[in-house]
């Protein structure tokens, strides 16, 4: 276990690494000249040389990648062009709100996926399992700010049940900090729920054709148990899969929806710092967002021994 | 005589069409629903100036917030600007970057997957940079490439490519990884055929049927892709009517004017979702042990 825990870590190093480097190109090479933007609109020439000479971006671009990297490996995300606060700091800040929509969105999603995807495996090729493949493609197909502007204008506007938007530390007052995050975290979860209705459907109709089943049935088990004991179990390594697979889709989604209710998370913060310019706080919440699906991937593969006692690591 | 069997064969095409569609429509009516949408998007988006529309950006601050109604079919938005003609151009925008981005992923992966799926040491270098660049958030990436340049329709296209081509990459290199095992392919080996021959002629007939399905789903991807691109503020420029752009306009005046978010939004749903169905029925009709698999 340790052997293996150790492997897989040092083997998503160089996937970091690339990252980190794919990153760092992709805001250099394309252009945008952040001391011009700090300096403002009519700043004299030298003034912005300056600027630029104080942030090393006068510097070769392979030089400035070279202390970028070396900094990085010393856990230093460098120190926002904009704010002047360390970029740790900022991504500290903002990742709260970001992280409670997502695991809010998770608990949103998988009472109700799970289940739907069982009921259409159970009757496949019914009219049940069509309604259900159709719900879900319709979920694959609503842009989520969309649905978003349908939830205020429904649940907030018409009906009053929830805030339109905004949010509330939960050092503050937990019981709104929950109620806000109600319809932010519906609106993530739409996408993942359809995607999780299908997977979790595929793989349980797979499941259902084997014999065990067939035995578990034979022996007069309920159908209850059949599914639940014996097939879903068996059907879960693909579906946990899925889950560890969406962080990076699942962050996308947290983007928009930041955007849609006004929320000062990590998205906003990354959509912020792309408009003005500020790279060390883009590299630094792109990096953090690869660290973050690396962990999931590590805890998705860890929890396959959970389900399937055959796998020991 | 010569006229005669060429009345015969176009009627015998006609049959045989015909009876292709009755099986279309008794196994996949889903599939025939989505190509009508599809159909129907693209006749306005060719015909966007004949179907009684105006300029588009014309500005008309008298005529502010109006209810949809005879003059205004879809109401005004809320600096006059007509919402039946700014949707219907809509169209146009994305239709174009949807196809172009489905094309140019197909193109860019049926390439790289052969490449990366034939040759073990392409495999190593070309999936690790795939790899990056799908776990960075494809909006962000996006939203990044077109911040930086600068938002006009080639570069929302080449960002949305860049962001989605990974995936159908992956898709080629397995279905290629599982057919250079097959004995044919080894035949051809063995009979001397050089690899690009093999490549072309025995491996990339495999991949097509995946290829199609992948594409489909990429073009209905790019086409939100860029109405959240549009909707940020980070996808083309706002002068050009985008459903995204029109969405983000309407915001401030959800609670008076829900016309102006709710139809740009329902045509938007309405296209994705017919694609959607063409992908999914796709899958069912090509590749009837990815349906299974479900992935």
């Amino acid at each position: 276990m340790q052997r293996y825990l150790v492997q897989r870590i040092l083997s998503s190093i160089p996937v970091l690494f690339i990252l980190a480097v794919i990153v760092f190109a992709v805001l250099r090479v394309s252009g945008g000249d952040p001391a011009a933007i700090i300096a403002g609109k009519d700043a004299p020439q030298w003034q912005i040389e300056a600027i630029r000479n104080d942030l090393g971006l006068n510097k070769p671009v392979y030089y400035q990648l070279g202390i970028y990297l070396a900094d990085l490996l010393q856990g230093d995300l460098g120190q926002s062009i904009n704010s002047k606060k360390p970029v740790i700091k900022l991504i500290k800040e903002r990742i709260i709100p970001t992280l409670s929509i997502a695991v809010m969105t998770e608990l949103l999603t998988l009472p109700i996926s799970i289940p739907l995807g069982v009921l259409a495996a159970w009757k496949a090729n019914t009219w049940v399992d069509r309604g259900i493949l159709m719900l879900s493609t319709l979920g694959f197909s609503i842009p989520i700010f969309f649905l978003g502007f349908l939830l205020i204008k429904a649940f907030a506007l018409e009906i009053p049940w929830f805030p339109a938007a905004g949010y509330v530390k939960p050092e503050d007052h937990f019981g709104n900090f929950l109620h806000r995050l109600i319809l932010p975290s519906m609106c993530t979860a739409i996408i993942f729920w359809a995607f999780l209705v299908r997977m979790t459907r595929a793989t349980m109709i797979e499941v259902l054709r084997e014999d065990y089943i067939r035995t578990a049935r034979a022996k007069g088990l309920a159908e209850g148990k059949v599914l639940i004991i014996h097939a879903l179990k068996n059907a879960a390594l693909p579906i946990v899969t899925v889950i560890g697979w969406g962080v990076a889709e699942l962050f996308a989604g947290i983007v928009v929806t930041e955007q849609v209710f006004a929320i000062p998370g990590m998205g906003r913060l990354i959509v912020d710092s792309i408009v003005r310019r500020d790279y060390p706080v883009i590299q630094g919440c792109m990096l953090t967002i690869a660290v973050l699906q690396v962990i999931v991937n590590l805890l998705t593969d860890m929890s396959y021994a959970l389900f399937d006692p055959r796998i020991k690591y | 005589m010569q006229e005669q069997t060429l009345t015969n064969k176009i009627t015998a095409h006609w049959r045989s069409f015909l009876v292709k569609l009755e099986w279309t429509k008794r196994r996949h009516p889903m599939l025939l629903v989505g190509i009508v949408i599809l159909v129907f998007m693209a006749l306005l988006a060719i015909f966007a100036p004949l179907l009684w529309t105006i300029d588009p950006t014309a500005v008309d601050p008298r005529n502010r917030l109006n209810a949809p109604g005879s003059q205004w079919w879809f109401g005004t938005d809320f600096i006059g600007r007509d919402v039946w003609s700014r949707t219907i151009y809509g169209t146009r925008v994305s239709l174009a970057v949807g196809f172009a981005v489905g094309a140019m992923s197909a193109v860019t992966a049926a390439f790289f997957g052969l490449i990366a799926g034939y040759f073990n040491t392409v495999d190593l270098v070309v999936m690790r940079i795939m790899d990056a660049i799908m776990s960075i958030p494809h909006i962000l990436l996006a939203i990044a490439l077109v911040s930086m340049v600068g938002g006009s329709v080639p570069i929302v296209i080449f960002a949305i490519w860049f962001v989605t081509f990974p995936r159908a990459v992956r898709v080629v290199r397995s279905s290629v990884l599982s057919l250079r095992e097959e004995v044919y392919v080894e035949a051809a080996r063995a009979i001397g055929a050089k690899t690009p021959r093999i490549l072309w002629y025995h491996v990339f007939p495999g991949t097509i049927a995946p290829l199609m399905v992948t594409g489909t789903l990429i073009i209905a991807g790019a086409i939100l892709t860029e109405a959240i691109l549009s909707f940020l503020g980070a996808g083309i420029d706002p002068e050009t009517p985008a459903w995204g752009s029109m969405m983000a306009d309407g915001r401030r005046t959800i609670s008076m004017a829900i016309w102006v978010v709710g139809i740009p939004g329902g045509f938007l749903t309405l296209t994705v979702l017919g694609i959607n169905m063409i992908g999914d029925n796709l899958r069912d009709i090509l590749d009837p042990k990815l349906s299974r698999s479900g992935s």
